[in-house]
Formats: C-alpha cells, sequence, structure tokens
C-alpha cells in the first residue's frame, strides 16, 4: 500500500474513533447533566418535604388554620417540583411511585382536615372520629414514609448515576486518549519501520552507484512512493551511465588531441633547440669562409673554428635522438633498459635552454653509480618534461627560481622515487584535488591545456606507479614512484 | 494484535468456565419448614420455590400449607414449621402473648386487599345499612381490625353490627346460606365471592383506613441459632421479589398453577399488592395502630402498647439487602 493510502487510513480510523467516542461522550455529558439535575430536585424535594411535614404535625397538634394553609402552599411547590422531576425521567418507575405515594399522602391529609371539622362537631358519635383521626393519621404517615422512602432511594440511585455517568466520561477521555495515542504510536512505529526498511535498499544502492558501479540498479518490490523513486533513480542512473560512457569517449579523445598538441608545442621548442647550434655552425662558417678568402689561417683557428662547429653538430645529434626517442608512442614497443642520467640529459637538452633564459636554477640529483631502470623512457621523459615545464611557469615570477629533481632508490629497491620540487609555495589545498583533472588550467587560453598532469599522472598508472603531490613538503613537489623493472 | 484478543478471550472463557464450576459446587441443601398461604400474598414464597431460588441459595423447602397466616403463625409457635407467611394482625397477638418471635421482614403490602362484601337482599347498598347486620369475620386477622376501621370511617362501632366469627374459607358458604349479610374478608375469596354474588353483591372498602402487610415470621430461637438460613431465604425470597417485578406475567402463571385459581382472577387482584421485600415504618405503625385498638377493645390484657422494634430481626435483611431496610430512615424524626 502507498504510504500516503496507509497515512489515509490512519487518519481515517482516528477519526472514526474521534466520533464514537465523541458521541460517547456527549451521550454520557447529557446523561450527566440529566442525572445531576435530577438529584437537584431530589434534593429540593427533600427539603420542601421537611417543611411540609413540620406543618403537618403543627396542624395534628393544635388543628389551626395557619399551618394547614401554609402547607397547602409548600404542598403545591412540592407538587411542582415533581412535575419537574416527572418532565425529566418521568418513564422512572420510582417516581411514579413516589409520585403516587404523595397523592396518596395528600389525599390523607386533606381527609384528616375534613375529619377535623366532624371531631369538632356537636355529633353524638364524634368520639368514632377521632378514632378514624388516629386510623388516617397512621395511614398518612406510612404513605409519607413511602415517598420519603422513594426520595431517598431516587436520590440515592441518582448519585451512583451522577458517579457512573462521571466515571463513563472520565473512561471515555482516557480510552479516547488511549487509543489515540496507541494509533499515533503504531502509526509512527509502523512507518517508520516502513520507510527505514525501504529507504535502507536505497540507501546501499545510492552507496553502491557511488562507488562508480553505474550498472547497478535499484530493486524494490512492491508499489509505493519508494518503488517510484528507485525507479526514477534507475533511469537517473542510467542517463548517468550513458553520459559517463559518452564522456570517457570524448576524454579519450582529448587526450589524444592533447598529446598531438604536446607534440607541436615539442615540435616548436625543438625547432628552436636546434635553431641555435644551426645558427653557430652558419656563423663558424661563414666567419671561417670569409678570413680564409682574406688571409691564410693558421691551422689552430681552423681547428677551433671546426671544433665549435662539431660541437654544435653534436648538440643537434642529441635534439635529434630526444626526438626519435620521445616520438616513439606506444608504451610496450619502448621499454628499455636506461639510465636514469642518459633520461636526465636528453631532457635537459630539451628544456635546458628555456631554463637557462629564465634564469632558473636546475639541480638534478641522482645516487652515485647512476640508476637503471627497465621502463619506457620516452614516457618518463614527457612526464618530467611535463613537470619541468609547470614548475617552470609557476616560478617564473618568484625573486628565487630553483627546480630541483630527485631520485631515489625505495628501500625496498622495487621502486624508484622521482621527486619535482619548484621554488614556490605548494599548490593550495582547494585546487590541488582539481589540478590532476584533464583541461584544468590556471593559465591564459592558448597557453595550457591543463592536460599536462592528467596525461602525466595516466602515463605512470599506465607504467605501474603512484603519481601525487608531496603536502608535507614545504615547497611544491610532485612526487611519482614507479617499479624499477616494468612488469608487463 | 488478533493472537492477543483471542487469547484475551481465552482467558474469559476460561475464568467464566471456572466460575460456573465453583458455583455449582455441591453442598448439602439445608432443610426447612415453611407454613405459608395458597393467598395472593404468599406469591414470593410460591415463585422462589418454584423458580428454585431456595435450592440456589441452598435450602430445601418443605412447606406446610394453611388457610390463612394465623394458622401458619400457630404451626410455627408449635413447632411444626420453623418459618410462617403472616400478616401482621396475627403477630400482634402473639406478640402481645409474649410469644418469643421475630419478624423478619415484610414481603407484601396492600391497602387494597381488604374489604366488605355484603349481600344487596339483606337491604345493604350504603355502608351505614351494615348497622346491625351480621357481619363475617376471622376473629383476630386482617379481616377483623378492617371490619372496625371501616366501622369507623362511615360513623360506626363494633357494637353498631353483630360481628359472626367465620373461618376465611368458610365466607362463601355462609354468604350463600344467608347465614351473615355481610363478611370482611380478603383474596382471594373476596374476589370469588363477588363474582358469586354478581349484582346481588356490593363492595366496601376504603383504601385510607388500613394499610395490610404480609411478613417472614419465626421463633427467635430458631433464627438466633440459624443466622445463615434466614439469609439464604431472605436471599432467596429477594430474588423471587426481581422475578416478579421482571416477569410479572410469568409469576402470574406460576400463581394460577400452584393456587388452583383461573389465571384471570390472579390477574384481578394482582395489581392491589406491592411485592416489596422490606422493612419499613409499615410493618411498626400497623402494629402500633393495631395494638391501640386491641387494648381499647380488650382483645388482651396488656395495657401498654408493645415496643415492636424489639421484635424485628433485620440482621439478614441488612446484609442481604442494604437498601431494602428503611428503619433507619424516620421521615418523622428528620
Ligand atoms: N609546479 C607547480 N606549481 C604551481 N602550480 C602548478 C604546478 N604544476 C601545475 N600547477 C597548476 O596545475 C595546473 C594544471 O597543470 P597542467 O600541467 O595539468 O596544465 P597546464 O600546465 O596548465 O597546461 P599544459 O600542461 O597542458 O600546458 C596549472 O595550470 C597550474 O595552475
Ligand atoms: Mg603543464
Amino acid at each position: 500500500m502507498r504510504i500516503k493510502n496507509q497515512l489515509h487510513t490512519i487518519s481515517t480510523l482516528a477519526i472514526i474513533v474521534l466520533i464514537i467516542f465523541i458521541s460517547f461522550f456527549i451521550l454520557s455529558a447529557s446523561r450527566y447533566k440529566t442525572a445531576k439535575s435530577v438529584l437537584n430536585i431530589a434534593d429540593e424535594v427533600q427539603i420542601k418535604f421537611f417543611v411540609s411535614t413540620s406543618l403537618r404535625d403543627q396542624y395534628l397538634l393544635y388543628r389551626e388554620d395557619r399551618p394547614k394553609e401554609q402547607w397547602v402552599l409548600v404542598n403545591q411547590n412540592l407538587d411542582n417540583l415533581l412535575e419537574n422531576l416527572q418532565a425529566l425521567k418521568g418513564e422512572d418507575k420510582n417516581i411514579k411511585d413516589i409520585v403516587e405515594a404523595k397523592k396518596k399522602g395528600s389525599a390523607l391529609f386533606q381527609r384528616i382536615i375534613a375529619n377535623t371539622s366532624l371531631i369538632k362537631s356537636s355529633l353524638p358519635n364524634k368520639q368514632v372520629y377521632s378514632e378514624l383521626d388516629n386510623r388516617l393519621i397512621s395511614q398518612m404517615y406510612i404513605r409519607h414514609n413511602e415517598f420519603f422512602n422513594g426520595v431517598q432511594e431516587i436520590r440515592s440511585g441518582t448519585e451512583k448515576e451522577v458517579e457512573k455517568t462521571y466515571r463513563n466520561l472520565i473512561t471515555a477521555i482516557t480510552v479516547l486518549a488511549v487509543i489515540l495515542s496507541f494509533i499515533v504510536i503504531f502509526s509512527s512505529w509502523h512507518l517508520n519501520r516502513l520507510i527505514s526498511r525501504r529507504l535502507e535498499i536505497l540507501h546501499v544502492g545510492a552507496d553502491i552507484i557511488s562507488q562508480g558501479k553505474l550498472e547497478y540498479r535499484i530493486n524494490i518490490e512492491g508499489e509505493d512512493e519508494f518503488s517510484d523513486l528507485a525507479t526514477s533513480f534507475n533511469s537517473m542512473t542510467s542517463k548517468l551511465q550513458m553520459n559517463n560512457e559518452q564522456l570517457e569517449l570524448e576524454r579519450a579523445r582529448s587526450v589524444q588531441n592533447a598529446k598531438l598538441a604536446s607534440l607541436g608545442e615539442m615540435s616548436a621548442s625543438i625547432a628552436h633547440e636546434i635553431n641555435n647550434p644551426l645558427s653557430v655552425i652558419q656563423l663558424t662558417n661563414s666567419r671561417l669562409l670569409e678570413k680564409i678568402k682574406k688571409e691564410q689561417l693558421a691551422t689552430d683557428t681552423i681547428v677551433h673554428s671546426l671544433e665549435k662547429n662539431q660541437g654544435a653538430v653534436d648538440r643537434i645529434n642529441k635534439i635529434i635522438k630526444g626526438l626519435t626517442n620521445l616520438s616513439r608512442d606506444a608504451v610496450n614497443e619502448d621499454i628499455q633498459v636506461f639510465s636514469v642520467e642518459n633520461m636526465m640529459e636528453q631532457v635537459l637538452s630539451l628544456v635546458g635552454q628555456k631554463l637557462n633564459y629564465a634564469n632558473v636554477e636546475l639541480r638534478v640529483l641522482i645516487p652515485p653509480g647512476d640508476l637503471f631502470i627497465e621502463s619506457s623512457l620516452t614516457q618518463i621523459s614527457q612526464v618530467l618534461i611535463n613537470l619541468i615545464n609547470n614548475a617552470h611557469d609557476a616560478i617564473a615570477n618568484l625573486p628565487e627560481k630553483w627546480i630541483q629533481v630527485e631520485f631515489k632508490l625505495m628501500p625496498e629497491s622495487a621502486l624508484v622515487q622521482c621527486s619535482v620540487t619548484d621554488s614556490g609555495n605548494g599548490i593550495p589545498p582547494e585546487i590541488a584535488e582539481k589540478i590532476m583533472q584533464p583541461f584544468f588550467t590556471t593559465k591564459e587560453v592558448g597557453k595550457g591545456t591543463g592536460l599536462g598532469l592528467s596525461i602525466s599522472k595516466e602515463i605512470i598508472e599506465t607504467l605501474g606507479g603512484k603519481f601525487y603531490i608531496d603536502h608535507e613538503c614545504p615547497h611544491t613537489c610532485f612526487v611519482f614512484e614507479l617499479p624499477k623493472i616494468f612488469n608487463r | 494484535m488478533f493472537r492477543v484478543f483471542f487469547l484475551l478471550l481465552m482467558g474469559l472463557l476460561v475464568s467464566s468456565c471456572n466460575k460456573h464450576i465453583f458455583a455449582k459446587a455441591p453442598s448439602p441443601l439445608k432443610k426447612i419448614t415453611i407454613a405459608y398461604t395458597f393467598q395472593p400474598q404468599s406469591t414470593l414464597i410460591h415463585v422462589a420455590k418454584e423458580k428454585g431460588f431456595f435450592a440456589e441459595e441452598g435450602l430445601e423447602v418443605v412447606p406446610l400449607m394453611h388457610q390463612y397466616g394465623k394458622t401458619a403463625l400457630r404451626s410455627v409457635l408449635e413447632n411444626e414449621a420453623d418459618l410462617a407467611t403472616v400478616a401482621e394482625t396475627p403477630l400482634l397477638f402473639s406478640i402481645l402473648n409474649d410469644d418469643k418471635i421475630f419478624i423478619l421482614s415484610t414481603i407484601v403490602a396492600s391497602s387494597q386487599n381488604s374489604a366488605i362484601i355484603a349481600r344487596k337482599d339483606a337491604g345493604i347498598s350504603k355502608a351505614h345499612h351494615l348497622k346491625g347486620k351480621k357481619i363475617g369475620v376471622t376473629p383476630l386477622t386482617t379481616g377483623d381490625f378492617f371490619l372496625d376501621s371501616l366501622l369507623i370511617a362511615n360513623g360506626m362501632t363494633r357494637k353498631d353490627i353483630i360481628p359472626v366469627p367465620v373461618l376465611p374459607d368458610d365466607m362463601e358458604e355462609a354468604l350463600k346460606l344467608k347465614k351473615i349479610d355481610a363478611a370482611s374478608t380478603w383474596n382471594y375469596p373476596l374476589t370469588q365471592i363477588k363474582h358469586l354474588l354478581g349484582d346481588n353483591g356490593i363492595l366496601f372498602f376504603d383504601e385510607d383506613i388500613y394499610t395490610e402487610t404480609f411478613n417472614l415470621a419465626s421463633k427467635q430461637d430458631f433464627v438466633t441459632k440459624n443466622p445463615e438460613i434466614i439469609k439464604q431465604l431472605i436471599r432467596a425470597v429477594v430474588k423471587a421479589q426481581e422475578f416478579v417485578k421482571n416477569h410479572p406475567k410469568e409469576a402470574q402463571e406460576i400463581m394460577a398453577r400452584v393456587t388452583n385459581k383461573t389465571p384471570e382472577l390472579i390477574k384481578e387482584v394482582w395489581n392491589s399488592f406491592s411485592f416489596n421485600v422490606t422493612l419499613d415504618q409499615t410493618i411498626l405503625i400497623t402494629l402500633e395502630d393495631e395494638a391501640r385498638w386491641a387494648i381499647k377493645n380488650k382483645l388482651t390484657d396488656k395495657t401498654k402498647v408493645p415496643d415492636f422494634k424489639k421484635f424485628i430481626y433485620a440482621d439478614a435483611l441488612k446484609s442481604v439487602s442494604p437498601s431494602a431496610y428503611k428503619l433507619n430512615r424516620v421521615e418523622n424524626e428528620n
């Protein structure tokens, strides 16, 4: 059942209970009211009756008119009260009885009054009438006793009724409160259980999906708000999955593009690198040529010039060699044993001049006796170039400019650690997370692609290593660790 | 939740079964002899017996049937019965006679049960025509006192008429044979005679002059020795009272059956009686009235009205039905 419907049922139930109890309450309340007024009237009847009996007894004592007349008045009051009582509870047997007894009692009193005139007369048998007087008085007492007892009975009955209806009222309220709180407690317990049970499935599902398993689908049985939610959740996840696949594809494409772009960038710097020795050769040659035309040259001078040219050619050779290494793309083809010293020489041939030009001091620390690695020379060179370039860019405007590249053999000897540290102040933590992401750059448009770090990280991880920022370091320090021997 | 409900229900069932079993636990019935009559005033005793209320309370009642209460009381005094149903008049004379008796409870009261039925052919059509006539009466019974009261109410005394002692069941015959001109009697004979005389009969009665009671009475000795039996007895009679109140039709059927009277007759007199098991002022006032009457008419050698409260045993009624005991609420003492 849907939670909405459950809530609906519960509130309907509560309303029904409320209605039943309120009707019971109203009924009890009206009974209570009636009983209360009966009790009040019965009290009044009792009081009036006492007054009437005392007037009655005064009359019986002196047979004078005054108490008789007053008795008539009080009796009238009493009759009115009894009428009220009958109006309230006419069907009550006890009330009928007391009305009857009262009527007989009053009739007897009237008869006594009538008989009194016979006693006071001068009839010869007035003795008999005084005897009758006694009998009538006794009978009147009997009726009045009946009346009095009846009133007492009504009083105590009504008192009980008042008590009972009052108790009913209290009970109604208590039971209502108990039932309502039961409904509230039960329903909240039930809903809580239901919700948390069903929510748990959603929660677990969301956790699994957030771990990257976008193919996971949440399965909630039944038909309620939660299964609806799960359905939307699932459709959201499948859209996400689709988007993700798309993104992955695009990223791969971008990475490829970026590789091409960085190749272009590199060719530019290569041209720049080659250009220098070339112009040295050109200059030396043309000077030599000029001098040869004008004058006889000493062998020394010629040798010196040729040596200078040879140096320039050597340099070009070196660059080209580095380039050949870089151009090889596939990792596996590239795996070879190489010396870290040699690799650094090649790297420096590509970035050295740029650093010199920017007045950056470069320190390279390699353990004594060199270090040999079996891995991809080209790829690692590219990572180093990336890192050195980044460092160069980062410290360009600092007063103190240095970059330190340090290689270390890790204690277990199976790992080589390389750190590239520059004189900068570290990466602010708020962007440290982001900088590894592809296309994140702080550089102006056209200058940086934002792919350098992400490509480097990918390369190191492909080579079975770790790539990270060392936040312990007071300066900016990028570190990678590689297996000394790449395990295919 | 259903299970809880079910368990509760089972529990209730089991416990009610238990109660039943305990209630039915056999205990020997105590045997008592009650002397009572076929008069309407004995209705509660008949009903209690017929409906098994005595047995329910652990009593086996042996009936000792009488024509009227006076002889029923006598059989108690003569140790033939343990208890009697009897009107207050025989009780009065028994008390004046210093018999050690207890009145246990009034079981019925009526101011319409007594009347004088007269033959018109004896020249009686008004009350004062009774003067000088032979009037049948059972001495020292309610009929005796009623006759006196009715005469007084009509300005006469006993000296104005000729009382003829007749047993209740002989009244009809006596009237038929014209041995008497009128009879002071009660039901059922009264209504039977009325029907018998038809147009020749005339009834004189006065609700204002006399309230008769019928009571349960026993010897003091028996009561003090068997207070438990008295309680059981009162309890059974109170049950009968409730039954009569709630099922008057069935009660009338029972009375028709046990008294061998027609249902019509039973029904005709039914409303003249209020079957209340009680102890109230009525019995005391009436006893005192009658005591004064008895003293005045020299029907006793006593000269003082006795304290009748001493002859009332209220413990049983008080414990069985406290509200039925009304002698502590005296209207004119308030
Ligand atoms: N050594 C460093 N010191 C300070 N910030 C750095 C350093 N290296 C990288 N960064 C920050 O990281 C960002 C990303 O570097 P990344 O190499 O991925 O891209 P890029 O250098 O901006 O562009 P590209 O390398 O493609 O030319 C840089 O824009 C820069 O803000
Ligand atoms: Mg970069």
